[in-house]
């Protein structure tokens, strides 16, 4: 006899799995060869490998809504979801993450063919890339990436993997023709990054918030991706005076005590192919404190050098592509260290290290480039956040200022008077906390922000 | 001319098998495709509406549903969003409506898709769905009377492939 169900067509069968939840359907995809050939794309076409809200709750309060706007396709829904783990659960989400990638690991692959089918299913790709907690296991994920060709959007947030060996990228995968919207945060390989860009004219929609591997001295010797030493692209393009400056400030085979570095990778080729571009979002660590400041408690080390190259990135990607841009953003996260001595939250941190020297280089080497006589013809909006202090009164969070605080230059003013037509938001932003000794993130978050909740906003 | 204290409008509705259906025009026009029919006859025609992909049976089962939310408010337009989505609550009257045979209900939501009754196709839908929820493969395949066409390895392959949308 056969099933009274089959007398539904297609259509109406999808309404009734819009009413299911992801587990339902993969159990649906076990019934028969018939409810596999229906349910398995579904189960594939958007991947969202995250809990629920989890960007919105890494999100700017400023972007809030513009988040809980894009109704990503998240796993789990309302009747399931425990609010109250939300950190708890971005740990417990990591399982998924594993058996989701090792699919397509060349280790761990069952059936190429069958992988690549799989994956070729796929047009929305967003997950967080955690390292192997078992050292034993190479890290072949960013050539499991570069299977999923057919991708439309892809957004990653990548850890430090510092256990596992990580396999470079082959190049021997199609590129991806199709991509539109591309979201790159934090340990992302160089190659990858551009591999991923090579579309450039059908990319709309860019973000950016790369980081550079971890160096430092204390690094050298117990890491199976050991950070490089000092690389030779540190010093290129530099005269003979900046190199003799060098000696002085990049100087971090010595240093314990290392921040994070941001990563700039793309090549002018990349830069000047980017003509469909209309949102751009950049963001980056940034130097907070002046150490020469006698009331630094220690020293983080900084490297100048990559800071600069992310500035002058920046200042390509815009000149590049301010003939379409519709909503620009910069991000700038000033670094603390994990257990910041001053024992600030991060509003004061912010009110109070928001103008150091990462945002003096950004006045040196983007700002100008903004306020330089080109049209923007498309221009609605720029967001800035970890800039200025939003005009709320400083007196309110650091109750004994002296005026030792940095001065800003009013880059809200300046900006409101350069592009009168566009909206410019400031907002107070995050700082990045970073472990000292690894010259990591604090791990836990969406990478850029550590997920205990520690460094949430309090107002 | 009507007037309010009238006789409520009745039309006619003759089914697939050919059998005619009288019913207050409020009730009937719960259907989108009837009242547009409706609409495009013009006010006062007497004639019966032909409704030949559905039979008397299921017809009266829909008016059924129709009489009783006669009065619910039109659905609104944006009921596609996430809110409406996923959630399986039915109402009580709705939950006991649908309590009839497989081929019934799935003819029920044949009907409703049909005759354009947004509000019932999702009943009918979430009935189903209700249906599949925590259930196993086999206790699925049981529900719905479906030959499981796989070797045991190939369902094992399909488990490990989607185990990352699996809870835990």
């Amino acid at each position: 006899m056969p099933s009274p169900i089959d007398v539904l067509p297609s259509e109406l069968f999808f309404r009734v799995t819009t009413f299911l939840r992801h587990h339902d359907l993969t159990v649906l995809t076990r019934v028969s060869r018939k409810f596999h050939e229906i349910i398995q794309p579904l189960l594939w076409t958007k991947i969202e490998l995250h809990r629920p809200s989890f960007h919105e709750d890494y999100a700017h309060k400023e972007l809030r809504g513009e988040e809980e706007a894009m109704n990503r396709p998240y796993q789990l829904d309302s009747t399931t979801w425990r609010p109250e783990n939300k950190w708890k659960m971005d740990m417990e989400w990591e399982p998924k993450l594993t058996e989701f990638i090792s699919i397509f690991e060349e280790d761990t692959m069952a059936d190429r063919a069958r992988a690549r089918h799989l994956a070729s299913m796929t047009r929305w790709l967003c997950l967080t890339v955690v390292p192997y907690l078992d050292d034993r296991h190479k890290r072949d994920v960013w050539n499991a990436l570069a299977m999923f060709t057919n991708l439309e959007y892809l957004e990653v947030s990548a850890f430090w993997s510092s256990d596992n060996e990580v396999v470079p990228l082959k190049l021997d995968t199609p590129p991806m023709s199709k991509l539109r919207t591309v979201k790159l945060r934090g340990y992302v390989p160089a190659d990858f990054v551009r591999h991923v860009c090579q579309n450039a004219p059908g990319i709309t929609e860019l973000q950016l918030a790369l980081l550079d591997a971890p160096i430092g001295s204390s690094l050298y010797d117990n890491r199976k991706n050991p950070p490089p030493k000092a690389h030779a692209e540190d010093y290129e393009g530099m005269t003979e005076q900046e190199l003799d400056a060098l000696d002085d400030v990049e100087n971090f085979e010595s240093e314990e005590c290392v921040a994070p570095r941001p990563l700039a990778c793309l090549n002018s080729g990349i830069i000047s192919r980017l003509t469909s571009l209309t949102c751009l979002y950049l963001c980056r660590p940034s130097k907070a404190k002046d150490f020469d400041n006698e009331y630094a408690f220690h020293d983080i080390y900084v490297s100048v050098p990559a800071d600069k190259r992310a500035l002058y990135e920046w200042a390509a990607l815009i000149r590049a592509t301010r003939s379409t841009l519709v909503h620009l953003t910069f991000d700038q996260r000033p670094v603390g260290d994990e257990n910041e001595p001053d024992g600030t939250r991060n509003t004061e941190f912010m009110v109070y290290y928001c103008h150091g020297p990462g945002y003096q280089r950004f006045v040196d080497i983007v700002l100008p480039v903004l306020l330089e006589d080109d049209a923007w013809p498309a221009l609605r909006s720029i967001h800035l956040f970890g800039f200025e202090t939003d005009g709320r009164d400083i007196s309110k969070y650091i109750p004994n200022y002296t005026g030792r605080i940095h001065r800003g230059v009013d880059l809200k003013r300046q900006l409101s008077e350069r592009f009168p037509d566009a909206d410019v938001i400031v907002g107070l932003g995050r700082r990045m906390l970073v472990e000292e000794e690894t010259g990591e993130v604090c791990s836990g978050g969406d990478v850029l922000d550590g997920g205990d909740g520690v460094d949430s906003d309090e107002d | 001319m009507a007037t309010s204290t009238e006789a409520p409008k009745t039309v006619t509705l003759t089914t697939s098998d050919n059998a005619d259906i009288q019913v207050e025009r409020e009730v009937a026009e719960r259907s989108i495709l009837i009242k547009n029919l409706l609409e495009d006859l013009g006010g006062d025609s007497n004639e019966a509406i032909p409704i030949p992909n559905v039979n008397e049976a299921v017809m009266k089962k829909v008016l059924e549903w129709c009489e009783q939310h006669r009065k619910d408010p039109p659905a609104s337009q944006d009921d596609d969003s996430d809110s409406r989505k996923k959630s399986t609550d039915i109402d009580e009257w709705d939950q006991k409506f649908m309590q009839v045979d497989q081929e019934m209900l799935f003819e029920i939501i044949l009907a409703a898709n049909y005759l354009d009754i947004k509000a019932l196709l999702d009943v009918g839908c979430k009935t189903v769905a209700n249906m599949i929820k925590g259930k196993s493969p086999d206790e699925i395949r049981k529900t719905f009377n479906i030959q499981n066409d796989f070797t045991p390895e190939e369902e094992d392959q399909i488990r490990r492939e989607n185990e990352w949308a699996e809870d835990r």
